[in-house]
């Protein structure tokens, strides 16, 4: 794969020379998107995706830095990024008293499309988000989830090589969520590049081939969510609950090979483990011998919100 | 560029005329409302206070003799009434003094620095003894109280002089509409009270044949006035204003619904959607005109009117459309640039668009009133109703608007630079 999106020292500051930053305060930030891959950008509420998103997207001026787009400076040529790209915007962006078709046609033309090409655009574009049957209806009368999906569509209209995503999901129900991560997972099997922002772990580590976790303005680590586990250190949590804790039991679970560290208090054992499977059945085995009753086991792997509580302190929803 | 330009233009007139509120207040709402208040001057019962409006007398009459030898000064009767012994009900109303040169006192009128000129000819005397008397009033139309209090009192004297005559032949017409439907009748009443007693003891006993009054507007024309000539106008206009500062606002619903930044994403100039936004809003303006102008003279022929309600110099009309229109976008771009957000655009154009129309004497002509008289300048509203009136009421040659074409074009332009340079400054998205 090559690299279709470098950002160098990125900074944003509102207001300069006084004002605060909402980008890069501590320093430019600096990561590289692959062409074909998902790229999450996960962080809190506040943390600085959008802004992130709306210079890429050449709605917002850097302060600082340079960001590259298909080899195009979204700040020497900006309308050159802007026909490589697709937009997405995290609240919805239509003309509510104009029909699906009608909203997909004029943003289409704002791209450039006309004629036959238009009408057939629009005819793939409406058939990929699921709403043929409901194209002539005005966006008033949509679910707030079938609003979302014409949101999307109208960033698909072009063909773009890249689609910039903020946050689709947010404010939508179960179902609407799962139909437009479907949708982003088939964009990506077509071909198409995506920037992906979310502050919902599981979203991300659904995704996402690679994952940057910004927080306070800056990229606090970039990488595949493997790589973010393993810099975090690949430990397991085995969590036992039982009726109660006899004398001795915790020293011989910590006998098992690869478990590091065993705690227990409240009906609830909890066994750090380097490998949790894997010493699972020991810990059973242990537990049966001293007679205590099992009422539950849990493996809790080392996941993204793991990884942000260890690198920023708290927790992603904080 | 050129076709998005011309996409986004149409995206806002067809969100305009698929919006029905809008619709409502664009072509409804005037209709109904130039359409009740012709009929509520027809029945007519208002009162205005006005200043004086000052009448030039020419005498030109050389006087003539009755058959048994007797010399008569016609003429005289007319000045002696009008400005050296008026009564004092006639003084209070109208300041009429002499003069002699015709061409000087003409321009005064043309000037507006008189309402109107009373011509009397040489042989008016030995005329009105053979039955062919004639005056002219010579009035600007564009003064439309002053003038009309004139014509009638000239055509209260001159009917006090035709004993026995009715004053069917009085050519003024409807020019009385204000004073005897509404706005002074109980004046006129005093006048012609006034006029004819003053006048009886002169010609009693004396057979006066007809005089004709011939009522001559500065453009030459003989002047037919219908209400709904001023009002539709002044009506469509107002609420053309309302819908170009509603077209305009719409900028910043697009940037508070977030589809201007999405459109700042496409490759689309940030001057390109300018240009098409307001395209489509004076687009919109200037088929809402349009449909007026179509429908108001159906409405003038269903109250009884004339159906030529805006006159027949298309050319000039279409004019005088442009322009208005251009300066009421240019107006509405102006309120939305010094708006941040819709609702505040909302409250700055009800208000500022109303007090330009009291300005511009949408629903009161203002001529010869104290103070507005002076500031109606400043109003498009103004300049718009008069246009369309001169058109109207005397077939004005395009040249007699051009000033008013002009003014508005160049409200438009000043209201454009300083809305633009605003809006550039922050429209961020």
């Amino acid at each position: 794969m090559s690299t279709f999106v470098q950002i160098r020292d990125l900074q944003k500051q509102y207001n300069p020379p006084t004002g605060a930053y909402a980008v890069g305060e501590k320093g430019g930030i600096s990561f590289e998107i692959q062409e074909g891959e998902i790229f999450s950008l996960l962080g809190p509420n506040g943390a600085g995706k959008t802004t992130t998103i709306s210079m890429m997207s050449t709605l917002l001026t850097p302060t600082s830095g340079e960001i590259i787009i298909g080899g195009h400076s979204v700040t020497k040529a900006p309308l050159r990024v802007k026909e490589l790209i697709g937009v997405v915007p995290q609240d919805l962006a239509l003309y509510p008293t104009l029909s699906a078709r009608q909203n997909l046609e004029f943003f289409g033309q704002m791209y450039g499309l006309s004629g036959r090409d238009l009408k057939k655009r629009a005819d793939e574009v409406l058939a990929f988000i699921g709403l043929t049957d409901r194209a002539s209806d005005k966006i008033d009368t949509y679910s707030g989830g079938m609003k979302r999906r014409v949101n999307i569509g109208v960033g698909l209209m072009h063909r773009p090589k890249m689609v910039f995503l903020d946050e689709p999901t947010v404010a939508i129900d179960p179902q609407s969520r799962r139909n437009i991560l479907d949708t982003v997972k088939q964009l990506n099997r077509e071909g198409m590049t995506v920037l992906y922002t979310t502050h919902y772990m599981e979203e991300a580590e659904e995704l996402s081939h690679r994952v940057g976790i910004i927080d306070h303005g800056q990229i606090i680590a970039v990488g595949t969510i493997g790589e973010l586990i393993q810099k975090v250190g690949e430990k397991d949590t085995l969590i036992f609950k039982v009726p109660e804790i006899p004398a001795g039991l915790t020293d011989k679970l910590k006998t098992i090979e690869g478990v590091l560290e065993v705690t227990g208090q409240d009906g609830e054992l909890n066994v750090v483990a380097r490998r949790g499977r894997k010493a699972l059945p020991e810990a059973i085995r242990i537990l049966s011998e001293c007679g205590v009753a099992l009422n539950s086991v849990e493996v809790r792997e080392p996941n993204l919100e793991a990884v942000f509580l260890q690198l920023t302190g708290r927790a992603l929803r904080d | 560029m050129l076709r998005k330009i011309l996409v986004i233009a149409w995206n806002g007139i067809y969100r305009t005329y698929t919006d029905r509120t809008a619709v409502m207040l664009m072509f409804l709402v005037p209709i109904a409302l130039s359409t009740i208040i012709g009929l509520a001057f027809g029945s007519g019962s208002s009162d205005i206070e006005l200043e004086s409006p000052r009448l030039l007398v020419i005498n030109q009459d050389e006087g003539a003799a009755l058959p048994d030898g007797t010399p008569v000064q016609q003429g005289q009767q007319y000045v002696d009434i009008l400005v050296s012994h008026p009564p004092q009900e006639l003084a209070d109303l109208i300041a009429a003094e002499s003069s002699t040169d015709i061409e000087a006192a003409r321009q005064q009128v043309e000037d507006g620095d008189a309402r109107a000129v009373l011509i009397i000819p040489p042989d008016f005397s030995s005329k009105v003894l053979t039955g062919e008397g004639q005056i002219e009033l010579y009035y600007n139309p564009a003064a439309e109280i002053g003038a009309t209090i004139l014509i009638s009192v000239v055509e209260q004297i001159t009917a006090s002089l035709n004993i026995g005559q009715a004053a069917q032949d009085v050519l003024v017409g409807e020019n009385g509409y204000f004073i005897e439907q509404g706005l002074a009748n109980d004046k006129v009443e005093v006048i012609g009270e006034a006029a004819s007693a003053a006048l009886t003891p002169i010609f009693s006993g004396q057979q006066v044949s007809q005089v004709r009054l011939n009522s001559v507007n500065v453009k030459g024309d003989v002047q037919e006035f219908d209400s709904l000539r001023y009002f539709a106008p002044s009506m469509a206009i107002l609420f053309m204003t309302f819908a170009m500062a509603g077209g305009t606002r719409s900028i910043l619903e697009e940037r508070r619904n977030g589809t201007l930044a999405r459109l700042m994403t496409t490759p689309t100039p940030r001057w390109v959607y300018m240009l098409g936004r307001l395209l489509g809003t004076y687009g919109a303006g200037v088929l809402q005109m349009a449909i007026l102008l179509l429908i108001t003279p159906l409405i003038a022929v269903m109250l009884g009117r004339e159906a030529s309600v805006w006159g027949n110099n298309y050319i000039g009309i279409a004019l005088i459309t442009l322009a208005v229109v251009s300066a009421a976008t240019g107006l509405g771009l102006l309120l939305s640039a010094f708006s941040k957000t819709p609702e505040q655009a909302d409250n700055l154009s009800s208000a500022v668009l109303i007090v330009l129309a009291i300005l511009g004497g949408t629903f009161v002509p203002v001529d010869g009133v104290p103070v507005l008289d002076m500031i109606k300048n400043a109003s498009l509203n103004y300049w718009g109703v008069q246009g369309y009136n001169d058109l109207a009421n005397n077939n004005a040659p395009l040249g007699d608007v051009l000033p008013n074409i002009g003014i508005l074009f160049l409200m438009a332009a000043v209201f454009f630079m300083i809305a633009l340079w605003n809006f550039n400054k922050r429209l961020d998205i």
